[in-house]
């Protein structure tokens, strides 16, 4: 069985891994209290959603 | 595309997964509002709409079907009396599912089934509730040291975990401690080990 000849470096490690970077989610705006929220989905910050509370906040 | 996703086996057995599902629909049925992972409400719809389609016409052999899935006799007479009724003149859709976004612990799309004409009605924040902590504190005559002040209230249901936490907070701790040591013990080891030869031969 083939193995490895050398420890691979950090720099070798960090360079595979410089594009595994997650993108940031999307952001959009509460239309009830203007705080950032993920979009479609019940604000966690005042519990509304589509024009009405949902949840406790 | 996202076609044909349906029937997601959720890492359960078949005995299993029906199960669950039996639970949440006695669950939804009673409060009419569940909250559970998203995956999981989205399999859940069709199962609870099914039933309240077949509760529409009230029978021997509807009553059956819906106590297939539904465990408890009051919850499938509430389905048929209650329920059921309300949307008769709804051709179907009698549920919605909300996004509540991941969850702290596994990250997982959190999601609340309910029924369409759910009323919410926010809770007022009346006074703090007494924590076990607190009482435990009361009782000793303010002895009982905090272990943490600055956590967040665990998730609801989760105040018998943290009272267990407060009440051994040591014990797991040096254990621990103890894994940790090691491995950074033997982990300088190996590395001579490896460097070994090639030293050798330079």
């Amino acid at each position: 069985m083939p193995n490895p000849k050398r420890r691979h470096s950090k720099a070798r490690r960090d360079k595979r891994r410089a594009h595994d970077a997650l993108p940031p989610p999307a952001l959009s705006d509460c239309p009830n209290c203007r705080e950032a929220k993920q979009p479609h989905r019940v604000c966690p910050h005042c519990g509304h959603y589509k024009g009405r509370q949902t949840i406790n906040a | 595309m996202m076609h044909n996703r349906a029937g997601r086996k959720l890492r359960r057995t078949t005995s299993h997964r029906m199960a669950m599902f039996s639970n949440q629909l006695d669950s939804l049925m009673t409060h009419e509002r569940i909250q559970t992972t998203l995956t999981k409400a989205k399999e859940l719809r069709p199962l609870a709409e099914k039933l309240i389609t077949a509760a529409k016409n009230d029978g021997v052999s509807a009553r059956r079907k819906v106590s297939q899935w539904i465990p408890d006799r009051t919850t499938v007479k509430k389905v048929f009396e209650n329920i059921a009724p309300r949307f008769v003149d709804r051709p179907g859709g009698y549920t919605r599912i909300l996004r509540l976004g991941a969850r702290k612990g596994d990250a997982a799309e959190a999601a609340i089934l309910e029924f369409v004409d759910y009323r919410f009605e926010p809770k007022e924040k009346g006074p703090r509730k007494e924590s076990l902590s607190d009482r435990a504190r009361r009782a000793s005559g303010g002895r009982v040291e905090t272990v943490r002040k600055d956590k967040p209230e665990p998730e609801e249901g989760g105040d018998e975990g943290a009272a267990e936490r407060k009440a051994a907070p040591r014990q797991p701790k040096p254990g621990r401690g103890d894994k940790a040591a090691k491995g950074t013990k033997t982990a300088p080891k190996k590395g001579p080990s490896r460097t070994g030869p090639s030293k050798r031969g330079a």
